[in-house]
């Protein structure tokens, strides 16, 4: 028998991006609860609006499934007298379980260590007792185990919740389950949309409870909610002869705000378009959370288009009034952009001498002179050909913007000014885009720099932060990275990995540490750590997020197998060597590869002698020399390809030495008599591995 | 619906609602929460629900009366309701009817918003209320004031009144708001927001604003070190301006401020720690007043 239950917390507006989270964990408990408690669930739906997180299931086990143990007492020796008597220890065992001798099973258990005896045991069946008893605490416990962000206090109330709770709507079958949570006690009843909708809803079955919700103006399932969204939101773009301009975070945020989503567009005075138009755009959707409208030609329209959560009586009125505030907001960024312009970049750069950076750091100003000059080491590692003066400006002016009015007051659109502003000088196009791209890659995921400019120079800013803040021990630990060093160490490597540089971080890093020691010395910063325990520290931080960014979508056993035999001196090689092993590793020839060369390792590691020439002369079968043939055809081709990047033909040069591998191995023996003969053995083995340490380390996979 | 009559009905309806009407309190602010009948009243478990209308100062956001929406003086609704009813949101939007905001006719949202005043040493969970977009309140439930947690919590709703009032009026500069009759909010006030600009930003003295910090300071210590929970908290109120004065006048360097706002928490600390050392030794006398009712 089973029987369905409703239920569906409702409380004051949560916060709209711990939804998501908060609704997953409160399934997962709940499941994983009633799991350990032998309660059968099938059919489970969660649902979550700003007001509400819901659970339906449609079968509840009535019942908790029975549990048969064994119990397990005294050993045999223990429990029967040499004539089979039971001893009173053995009667006290069974009756403390209620049982009769009838029941007893004898069982081999090992109680200490590498020792097994036999014992006496009873096998006991627990009956499992109403689901309707133990649910109701299952949900409490399940409620009380969501981690918010910041939990609050109310009223007179002891409970922790993300905001305040004011009803729960618990049924199980027929009848309402009793529980209590944060002071309020399970009922019967939920409520609709709170200005269009807010008397009391009767649900009776799990299948009605969607339907119920939107009469009553609350689109509860989060899908159906995103969907109406984004079809209002164009609707209402199409309005205004326009399309909209899709933001998938800003779709998920507004989402979690609105229980009744209603678009509706508004507009501005065209005038504005004069404004970068990443400040209209931070404007209208950092700011107000509008979505933006472009033409057919993707330009940006003078209209935007907000979601009421309501069906207002007339959505001119709404319109109206959001287009007050943003007018606001923009002739305050138009004051701002004409203020600013009166001044060059390196006015603006002067005035970070006054900017501090971080203390015992120096100024602002201090960072942009550290940075332009590794700027310079960076550019000089960089392969192909580079414009170092368009580099050296680039970096010259990316923080120049931060002290203008409109990133002050805007600060989403640091290094976006410095480009317009740097156009609006006339500094030339690609130290204005490198201005901009020197804060790229902007969020995780987001693209790289594209242009040489924002990439060197971007990648200087990026370590010299990390140096700055390691030099002054703020190093991240656990969830703790206020200054986002973690995505500033995977910035630098995104960059290069797609430039395709094969830089040695080595020698950057330690540019890095002498400007900033430099700074120290200057402010008489105390210094901590010497200057190679600092260089270690931050090559093996880099390379831990190396690690961390890879284990994404490679096997760690991968990584590490690359990881061991390369310094972080090549990353596109790194990155391409374990994309290809990943690739292959699931080959029909690729566990027998390994297989062989594993074998080729451990004995050269476990030999440890030196290794000396091969000398051909000593070979006493004909596989030995059909194996130094094939190394020999191999080698150079491996070592081009690599070189070259072609990860995939390397690995297959090495796949053709399996078999001659596998010919000498069944031919010879290495480790034989003869001193000269096995020396020889060994240095065309070692010949072999000294190959695939070329690409990873083949005993970590 | 003018300046006066949006004050009166807020007045008018939380009175209803069985709130006491305070009045301002006589020392420069900058925020209707360093009322001492929100700052102190939060503490401890004495109930109590208050409204009252606070005039602020902030120096920084002073502009010569140039600038149309940021004024250095201004003011705030606040209401204060301990602990927090349960239905205070419902209050709330009730308060907005009675304003002739109707929520069937306006897109009225809450959006998170923690509230955090460090020199207070006091935070909050709430959210600023949007209405078609317009921050119109910020709406708070303390969790700590003065570094001390807060039980039971008190609810509290600060109005933007010049905001709400553009909004009712339709227009878009505060001087532009009718007060009452044809008087206009810049009749009322625009002289002395010209005055008190020039004396932020231009001519007070930044060496006897710093000798007048050291010495509010020390008084506050010393007054509160004595029990004397009022006259000290005052001190910290004149400390906490002096400090703002001093922003204004762009003399404190982005490091020496934290170490001010540090300055202050300490002392609002002490002043927290007084004051409900002092009503923990009356008795608390509100909470026996509510427990005869009973």
């Amino acid at each position: 028998m089973t029987q369905p239950l409703i239920f569906e917390l409702g409380c004051e507006d949560l916060p709209a991006l711990q939804i998501g989270m908060a609704i997953d964990s409160l399934r997962r408990e709940v499941e994983t609860r009633c799991r350990e408690a032998r309660i059968a669930l099938t059919g489970v739906r969660a649902y979550a609006s700003p007001r509400r997180l819901t659970i339906l299931v449609d079968d509840v086990a009535e019942r908790q499934s029975d549990l048969e143990t064994l119990k397990v007492g005294p050993a045999v020796s223990s429990a029967r007298t040499p004539d089979g008597q039971l001893t009173p220890a053995a009667l006290g065992f069974l009756k403390g379980l209620g049982a009769d001798a009838s029941q007893i099973e004898e069982v081999e258990q090992e109680r200490k260590k590498g020792k097994s005896a036999m014992y006496i045991a009873v096998r006991v069946c627990e009956k499992g007792a109403e689901s309707r008893t133990l649910l109701g605490q299952i949900l409490e416990d399940s409620l009380a185990a969501i981690h918010w962000g910041k939990p609050m206090r109310w009223s007179d109330e002891p409970t922790l919740f993300a905001r305040p709770v004011h009803w729960i709507l618990c049924r199980l079958g027929n009848d309402v389950l009793p529980m209590t949570f944060a002071g309020v006690r399970s009922g019967s009843l939920t409520y609709g949309h709170r200005f269009m909708s807010p008397g009391e809803i009767h649900v009776t079955t799990p299948s009605e409870y969607v339907d119920k919700l939107r009469e009553a103006h609350v689109l509860v399932d989060t899908d159906e909610r995103r969907a109406r969204v984004l079809e209002e939101a164009r609707k209402a773009a199409e309005s205004v002869g326009g399309h909209l301009v899709d933001n998938d975070e800003l779709l998920e945020e507004v989402v979690q705000i609105l229980e009744w989503p209603v678009g509706i567009a508004g507009s501005f005075d065209p005038e504005f378009l004069k404004i970068p138009h990443e400040v209209i755009i931070t404007s209208m959707v950092t700011n107000q959370r509008y979505f933006s409208v472009v033409d057919a030609h993707g330009d940006l329209m003078p209209n935007f288009v907000t979601l009421s959560n309501t069906e207002v009586y007339d959505r001119s009125v709404v319109a109206r009034g959001n287009e007050r505030v943003l007018v606001a907001r923009l002739k305050d960024a138009e004051f701002f952009f004409a203020e600013d312009r009166r001044h060059t970049l390196e006015y603006y750069n002067e005035k970070l001498t006054h900017m501090r950076y971080i203390e015992g750091m120096g100024s602002t100003y201090d960072k942009v002179v550290r940075v332009e000059a590794l700027s310079q080491t960076v550019a000089e590692l960089w392969h192909g050909t580079v414009d170092r003066e368009a580099v050296r400006l680039t970096a010259h002016y990316c923080k120049a913007d931060l002290a203008t009015s409109m990133v002050y007051e805007f600060p989403e659109v640091e290094g976006m000014m410095g480009d317009n502003y740097g156009r609006l000088e006339g500094l030339p196009e690609d130290v204005c885009l490198g201005i901009r791209e020197t804060y790229s890659p902007r969020q995780a995921g987001a693209p790289v720099a594209q242009s040489l400019t924002g990439a060197i120079a971007g990648i200087a800013d990026k370590i010299d932060t990390i140096t700055a803040l390691f030099a002054l021990g703020r190093i991240p630990t656990g969830a703790a990275d206020p200054f986002a060093l973690r995505r500033c160490a995977v910035g630098i490597m995104r960059t290069l990995a797609e430039h395709h540089q094969a830089m040695d971080l080595e020698p950057v890093v330690r540019a890095a540490i002498a400007g900033v020691r430099e700074t120290e010395r200057r402010l008489q910063t105390p210094v901590t750590t010497d200057d190679d325990a600092l260089c270690r520290q931050i090559l093996d931080f880099m390379q831990t997020r190396l690690r961390f960014m890879l284990s994404e979508s490679h096997a760690v056993e991968v990584i590490d197998s690359v990881l061991a035999v390369s310094p972080l001196a090549d990353i596109p090689s790194i990155i391409g060597r374990v994309e290809t092993l990943t690739r292959h590793r699931n080959g029909a020839l690729f566990a027998s590869l390994v297989t062989t060369f594993k074998r080729v390792a451990n004995i050269v590691r476990q030999a440890g002698a030196d290794v000396l020439a091969i000398r051909p002369d000593l070979f006493e079968d004909p596989a030995e020399r059909a194996f130094d043939d094939s190394i020999r055809a191999v080698s150079q081709q491996y070592r081009t390809d690599l070189a070259a990047g072609r990860y995939d033909e390397a690995l297959s040069g090495l796949e053709t030495l399996r078999a001659p591998a596998d010919a000498f191995f069944e031919a010879v023996l290495v480790n034989c008599e003869n001193d000269a003969v096995r020396l020889n053995r060994l240095a065309l083995l070692s010949s072999v591995e000294s190959l695939f340490e070329a690409f990873c380390d083949v005993r970590k996979l | 619906m003018n300046f006066q009559d949006l004050v009166l009905t807020l007045q008018r309806y939380w009175a209803s609602q069985g709130c006491i009407i305070q009045q301002p309190y006589d020392i420069e602010k900058g925020a209707g929460t360093f009322n001492p009948a929100t700052f102190f009243r939060a503490l401890g478990p004495e109930p109590y629900s208050v409204a009252f209308i606070e005039p602020c100062r902030r120096p920084v956001d002073a502009r010569y009366g140039e600038n149309p929406n940021r004024w250095g003086a201004y003011y705030q609704f606040q209401v204060i309701l301990k602990p927090s009813p349960k239905d205070v949101l419902d209050l709330y939007f009730g308060s907005l009817r009675a304003i002739g905001i109707d929520p069937l006719a306006h897109d009225i949202r809450l959006v998170e918003d923690n509230w955090e005043a460090p020199s207070q040493g006091a935070w909050g969970c709430g959210w600023e209320v949007w209405a078609d977009g317009m921050e119109v309140t910020q709406f708070t439930y303390f969790q700590q004031v003065g570094g001390i947690p807060c039980n039971p919590v008190t609810a509290e709703i600060t109005y933007g009144l010049e905001r709400i009032a553009m909004y009712m009026q339709n227009v878009d500069r505060i001087h532009d708001l009718v007060w009452v009759r044809d008087i206009k909010y810049s009749d009322v006030h625009l002289q002395a927001e010209v005055e008190q600009s020039k004396y932020y930003l231009d001519e007070a003295s930044v060496e006897l604003q710093y000798k007048l910090f050291e010495m509010y300071e020390a008084e506050a210590r010393r007054l509160l070190e004595m029990g004397l929970a009022f006259p000290g908290y005052d001190h910290v109120l004149k400390c906490s301006h002096a400090f703002n004065i001093l922003q204004a006048r762009g003399a404190i360097s982005v490091t020496d401020r934290q170490s001010y706002i540090n300055r202050v928490r300490a002392l609002s600390r002490m002043a927290a720690d007084c004051y409900l050392k002092e009503r923990e030794a009356m008795g608390f006398p509100l909470l026996k007043k509510e427990n005869k009712e009973d």
